[in-house]
């Protein structure tokens, strides 16, 4: 057996408290990963899955359409679907673990349990960073003043550099209602 | 709560390195530890993984003529005849090396051991309909 010696000098009271306290948050987990589940379906809309996090299939809703991938495909789409399900069932319940035991105990346990939370997949789509989206609203808003000046816009061409995330479309940025550049002068005043 | 998460973890990997060392010897003994199961005419075939994904889902085209919500329902039905049977098997391997306060454990996770009377052939009479 490993010794543990206590780092910090809390009393063995205190230590016996703590374990109490881990030892319970650790025995809620199970229930919270078997009330997590996860829904996916393929990009067609054709087959849609559930499952929880440990993968056992909820619910299988095939359209009529999905007859048409022919028996083979269809067969292989069910399962990546399915694979897909699981991520998000497991990172619904990561984090449900992580609002009850906080982030430390989280990681922890997907330690142990060797499955990181999809969430932390170095190669999943980032998203977008604050430098990015700084940059972005700063573009805008130079788009926006050139726009009042009454210069002539070329659409939206030369707004952005590079290629376009995902986030950027997911943004749904329209001119007209972005709050950042809204003016409070343009008001009629009331006196 | 303040948790030194590194040495946490190496301590608890060490007691289930141990634990799994053996439980691996169990596995190479049992083989496949993932259930299986089909239907009575053979046109759907599903496997699953320990805990229930599918790994596996073989259709024929006579899976396909009675319409995709009987096919979805088929699909679902025999996954959980398969998710069963794997539990079965997982508690088999592990049951051992776990010993009795362990059957609770592996009972949380879903692996319990199946009834005597539903044998390997359970799938067959349920789902003989065409």
């Amino acid at each position: 057996m490993i010794e543990q010696v206590p780092v910090g000098g809390g009393s063995t009271k205190e230590l016996i408290e703590q374990a109490r306290t881990r030892r319970d948050a650790l025995s809620s987990v199970d229930a919270l990963m078997a009330k997590a589940t996860g829904t996916a379906h393929d990009v067609d809309n054709t087959v849609e899955v559930t499952v929880d996090a440990r993968g056992k299939l909820l619910r299988l809703w095939l359209a009529p359409a999905a007859a048409n991938w022919g028996p083979e495909r269809l067969g292989s789409l069910i399962v990546e679907v399915a694979h897909v399900a699981m991520q998000e069932a497991v990172q619904a319940s990561y984090n449900m673990v992580a609002l009850q035991l906080g982030e430390d105990m989280t990681y922890l346990i997907e330690r142990l349990s060797g499955m990181p939370a999809p969430a932390r997949d170095p190669n999943a789509d980032p998203g977008i960073t604050v430098e990015e989206f700084q940059r972005r609203r700063e573009e805008r808003l130079r788009e926006a003043e050139r726009r009042a000046g009454g210069t002539a816009q070329p659409g939206r061409d030369g707004v952005t550099g590079g290629s376009r995330s995902r986030a950027d479309d997911h943004g749904g940025y329209d001119d007209d209602y972005d709050l950042d550049t809204f003016d409070p002068a343009t008001l009629r005043s009331d006196r | 709560m303040e948790i030194d998460v590194e040495r946490e973890a190496e301590r608890i990997d060490e007691q289930v390195r141990r634990t799994s060392k053996r439980a691996a010897e169990q596995f190479s003994r049992v083989g496949s530890v993932g259930g299986r199961a089909e239907s009575g005419d053979g046109a759907i075939q599903v496997e699953v993984a320990p805990g229930g994904l599918l790994t596996e889902v073989r259709l024929t085209h006579a899976a396909l003529r009675s319409g995709t919500d009987a096919l979805a329902q088929q699909i679902l039905t025999l996954a959980h005849t398969a998710t069963r049977r794997a539990g079965d098997r997982m508690y088999r391997a592990l049951s051992p090396v776990l010993g009795p306060e362990g059957d609770a454990t592996l009972a949380s996770l879903g692996y319990e051991p199946l009834p005597d009377d539903e044998d390997d052939e359970m799938g067959s009479s349920v789902f003989g309909r065409r």
